[in-house]
């Protein structure tokens, strides 16, 4: 039965998330020289003896399996180290910035496929109209721009030129600290609350990232699925649905958008990878504090044990997303021999 | 003739197709009638625009086609002329069509019981009131309408109805997909069944039993039917009158026995002799030389005269229109002009 | 006579096919051109190459030199007055300079000389040079470079680094990322996909599972992970971006292999005798490789933002050497105070050669992809 299917799925995605986080941490072993002198190395006020002290509490002096299985243990008790710099928890660092980065992603996902199935939609159905022609060329443009400079254009333009929209940050610290914390969504957190301005600043925070985040994952969704559309509309139970009388409306949207959308979802699937990445690169523009604007920070400070944990997260995350979306699209097509 | 119980009445239909190299006209002008529960065969080679007249009737003709003259008077209304609310009246409920290709024209996502229900809720053939139905079948609302979904698909010959309702079209065969097919047509009881090509598609084996199947279910529905075919075989066996159509136009039209046994125009004749039959002499098949025109670029006259071994100057001088040379027989060719 | 000898044939046929090749490559061009926006993004991909190959001779200054007098400076339209009296002061600055260590002069004669105005200067620079202490080819020299100091047509970054010669140097970078990628991975691509699409077996589920991990990561995270391994740089930059790239070619010419080698040509060539190696390049190979090609130009856009999202992060390309990403790196902190042509200029510049490369990449899909023609 289909659940079953499902559940061998998600069964079979875990040896290939253990091998993630194996590389991960090889990867991380890979860099020359030592955890230890990146943190300590310059003070020159730690002697030697100190230092080794270190590495036997950070057990770089145990064989490589050995550090991999301690790695790999405290990766199921949810610990991933503490960081080289901050000297905190990994776990600790992430915790505290992932509500922001699920907020922006979830802000530039739906940016995106609001944007993008309607216009994908009416551009299938109106072929070559005037709407057609100028969201297809600014779809096109969409995926010739980089996530940074579209962000930086977007500041530019709203923030500084404007003064419409804040320019960096993801609500006024003053609100912030008004707003009682639930979920760690500020959006969320403010309605519940009913906090009417740390929501209205929340929002007005959210616009510019979503957007910068999100268009890619927009044209390239609208051009898949206009063209998926056009091709569906050209169906024969297409034409069925007409011909039993159905309005034109449902025809489009009860019957040739299921089937439009089987192979969109697929694209969508690896648009997350993109969205992932760009996340980091948008984070940074905006000073968004969430994941990727701590990842950029350990990058320039060398602190591996946050990057390889960020990574790792990261990894984890596009695996997970990829299942989901492979679970949407079985449940789309019925052509799937489960 | 009477001129009362005339169902359909198509005059001068037209339909072109505005593409970038030329205007494409795939129906040119034909007229034809239909009454009460007769069966008429469209007979032509595939791109004779028989499937585009179809389409025309009910006016689903797909972008960038158009019907650009002619009445569609059904029931005395020409459909050409009513609104798009009433004409979605008309569809599926007063004509309803089947088509070729079973596979494709059932939709892929939707369970075969569902897609047969749609037509009952569109049309509210099943309201809040019970209803009875011919079979004595009584009750009220959804489960009426899962009732009488199938029932049909008994009356169609589906051997497994409720199974087949909660399956598939990919798990159904073709033969079985045609029947459900049939059956969508029927749901709601119209008058008029568009048949395009509903056996092409399907084994040879099974085409028998569909088309039987056809002829059945509108004699007990009292239907009339237009069966679009390139098999002459299929016309000969179960349609009353026959019009043979070439190049969008209608060549030869009349009873099928006549069309048949004393076709008068040319083209008519060369199909006759094209199609090979079990005799005692070896006899040579006789194929029409050359192929269909392209329809942007129709010869001047009769479209035929290219390929026709009758032909005489006078063919190419001018537009040739149908006359009638024996009762309700109709020719299109310059001989009879 | 045994065995299948090279026979002159042989050779006829291999003259026959590459006229072939060059009719067809003649047919092509032609539709390209006939394709607009083909058209159009093959001729503006061109001046960029034009641009970065002719770099040195286009750019007015030295795109690292960096001139703190006229840090921020704006572009020429918005450059007021203050701006102008910099620009000013900076050109008599680098002239006098040029021509101190040119020929003996006393101080006070260039203390006098540095009092005029620019062109009251030049035209004392012309005395000299009639009176024959200056060489008449130095003078020219000198004054063209006090022209181009005058003018910094883009402004400059936050350095006093002209923006103008920095675009266009930027070019190369971008342009050699975007070749060098795409082309290494593609051809680790066709090898490895020919291999394993031809020959399958071990080899086969060996790279095609190695890819399967590969895919587990997203693109951009898994080359700032290979980056922080080894370090920044563009070597190290072209590594990172290869390491994945391969995956997508690999995967297009093995499937693509997969389903020639169902074909009847195949076996009249193994019939012929032909081995298998020049089964592979001789006879597949070139009807897979227009697939390859529009791969290869669809993803070089892909590439290059890549490059500029890394140097963005300060991963790959270091400044001060110019290069788009890392000039937007430089200038994103002060736009808030208003100064947006530090990193508007590199980004325009890489929205057009990424939209122009994606616009011939899509139209060369058009030509030679026929049977995935649309409407």
């Amino acid at each position: 039965m289909r659940l079953i299917k499902i559940l061998e799925r998600i069964l079979m995605t875990i040896p290939v998330m253990i091998v993630v986080a194996i590389l991960v941490f090889a990867a991380m072993r890979l860099i020359p020289g030592d955890p230890v002198d990146v943190m300590y190395g310059e003070s020159g006020f730690i002697t030697d003896a100190q230092l080794e002290q270190m590495r036997k509490e950070l057990k770089l002096d145990k064989p490589f399996h050995v550090q991999l299985y301690l790695f790999l243990s405290g990766l199921v008790r949810g610990d991933l180290g503490i960081s080289y710099t901050k000297h905190r928890p990994v776990w600790d660092l992430i915790k505290e910035r992932l509500p922001a980065t699920v907020e922006l992603a979830l802000g530039a996902l739906i940016f995106g496929l609001i944007m993008a199935v309607p216009i994908g939609i009416v551009s299938a159905v109106k072929q070559n109209s005037l709407i057609d022609r100028t969201s297809m060329a600014a779809a096109f443009v969409g995926i010739s721009i980089p996530g940074f400079i579209l962000g930086i254009m977007l500041i530019l333009i709203f923030s500084v030129k404007l003064k419409l929209l804040p320019t960096a940050g993801r609500i006024d610290p003053i609100l912030g600290l008004k707003l009682k914390d639930i979920t760690g969504l500020h959006i969320l957190d403010s309605i519940i609350t009913g906090n009417l301005p740390a929501l209205l600043d929340s929002i007005k925070h959210l616009i510019l990232p979503s957007i910068a985040l999100g268009a890619v994952l927009a044209a390239i969704v609208a051009r898949v699925l206009r063209s998926s559309m056009i091709e569906v509309l050209r169906a024969d139970y297409v034409t069925l649905a007409r011909a039993k009388g159905l309005r034109g409306f449902f025809v489009v949207t009860k019957h040739a958008l299921r089937n439009a959308l089987i192979p969109t979802v697929t694209v969508v699937g690896i648009q997350i990878g993109v969205l992932l990445g760009g996340n980091m690169i948008i984070e940074s523009v905006f000073a968004w504090p969430g994941m990727g604007r701590l990842a950029v920070a350990a990058i320039k400070e060398s602190d591996y044990s946050v990057i390889q944990g960020v990574v790792m997260i990261y990894a984890l995350t596009f695996v997970a997303a990829n299942l989901l979306v492979d679970i949407i699209y079985t449940l789309l097509n019925p052509k799937i021999e489960l | 003739m009477a001129e009362d119980n005339k169902l359909l009445e198509v005059k001068n239909l037209t339909t072109v197709f505005p593409l970038r190299r030329g205007v494409v006209k795939a129906v040119d002008h034909i007229d034809f009638e239909l009454r009460e529960g007769e069966i008429m065969g469209l007979v032509g080679e595939s791109g004779s625009g028989k499937s585009v007249s179809m389409l025309s009737i009910l006016r689903l003709v797909a972008y960038p086609g158009k019907i650009i003259d002619g009445q569609v008077l059904f029931k005395g209304q020409d459909l050409l002329q009513k609104p798009l609310s009433e004409m979605r009246n008309v569809r599926g409920r007063e004509i309803a069509m089947i088509f070729q290709d079973p596979m494709t024209t059932m939709n892929p996502v939707f369970k075969v019981g569902e897609q047969v229900r749609e037509s009952l809720k569109i049309h509210r053939i099943i309201n809040n009131q019970t209803r009875k139905f011919p079979t004595g079948v009584t009750g009220a609302g959804k489960r009426l309408e899962k009732r009488r979904v199938l029932e049909l698909l008994e009356e169609v010959g589906l051997p497994a109805p409720a199974e087949n309702y909660r399956q598939y079209p990919h798990e159904l065969s073709g033969g079985m997909q045609q029947r459900a097919l049939i059956a969508i047509a029927l749901s709601c009881e119209p008058k008029l069944l568009l048949a395009d090509e509903p056996t092409t598609a399907l084994d040879v084996t099974i085409q028998a039993q569909i088309l039987e199947l056809l002829g059945k279910v509108t004699r007990e529905h009292r239907a009339s039917m237009i069966l679009v075919t390139h098999d002459l075989g299929v016309a000969a066996e179960f349609c009353l009158k026959i019009a043979v159509m070439y190049a969008g136009q209608i060549v030869e039209m009349g009873p099928t026995g006549k069309v048949l046994h004393d076709p008068k125009h040319p083209y008519t004749r060369g199909l006759l002799r094209s199609i090979p039959r079990i005799t005692k002499e070896k006899v040579k098949i006789k194929s029409i030389p050359g192929s269909v025109p392209d329809l942007i670029d129709l010869p001047h006259g009769c479209a035929f005269r290219p390929r026709c071994d009758e032909g005489s100057p006078r063919c190419e001088q001018r537009e040739i229109g149908l006359k009638e040379v024996g009762t309700d027989h109709w020719i299109r060719c310059v001989r009879y002009d | 006579m045994s065995g299948p000898a090279k026979t002159s044939t042989t050779v006829d046929l291999y003259r026959v096919k590459s006229k072939i090749l060059i009719s067809s490559l003649y047919s092509f061009l032609r539709e390209l051109v006939a394709h607009r926006s083909a058209f159009l993004g093959a001729v503006v991909v061109m001046i960029f190459i034009l641009a970065a190959i002719f770099a040195p001779q286009i750019t007015p200054l030295d795109p690292t030199k960096q001139r703190l007098q006229l840090s921020l400076l704006p572009p020429f339209w918005a450059q007021d007055e203050r701006d102008l009296a910099r620009l000013e002061k900076q050109a008599k600055l680098e002239v006098l300079k040029e021509l101190r260590d040119l020929i003996e002069i006393d101080e006070d004669y260039l203390a006098r000389l540095k009092g005029l105005d620019m062109q009251e200067m030049l035209a004392e620079l012309e005395r000299l040079s009639g009176m024959g202490r200056l060489d008449r080819k130095d003078l020219l020299r000198l004054k063209d470079l006090g022209k181009k100091v005058m003018v910094h047509p883009l402004g400059c970054d936050r350095m006093g680094m002209d923006l103008l010669s920095r675009v266009i140097y930027g070019t190369r970078i971008s342009l050699l990322v975007g070749i060098l990628v795409v082309g290494i991975s593609g051809f680790i691509g066709i090898v490895l996909g020919s291999i394993a699409g031809y020959y399958r077996g071990w080899f086969d589920t060996l790279i095609s599972r190695f890819c399967d991990l590969l895919l587990a990561f997203p693109y951009l995270i898994f080359a700032i992970l290979i980056m922080v391994i080894m370090g920044g740089g563009f070597m190290n930059m072209i590594f990172a971006l290869t390491f994945k790239a391969w995956v997508e070619f690999f995967r297009l010419v093995r499937g693509e292999f997969l389903s020639e080698k169902t074909k009847e040509y195949i076996d009249a060539a193994k019939v012929a005798g032909q081995s298998s190696f020049k089964i592979i390049i001789f006879e597949i190979l070139p009807n897979i490789i227009h697939s390859v090609v529009v791969l290869g130009t669809l993803r070089m856009g892909y590439m290059i933002i890549m490059e500029a999202s890394l140097s963005y992060l300060g991963l790959g390309i270091a400044p001060p050497t110019p290069a788009w990403g890392s000039m937007v790196y430089l200038g994103k902190q002060d736009i808030i105070t208003g100064i947006w042509w530090t990193v508007t200029f590199p980004g325009l510049a890489i929205l057009a050669l990424v939209l122009s490369i994606n616009l011939l990449g899509e139209g060369l899909h058009d030509i030679l992809d026929p049977r995935l023609k649309v409407d």
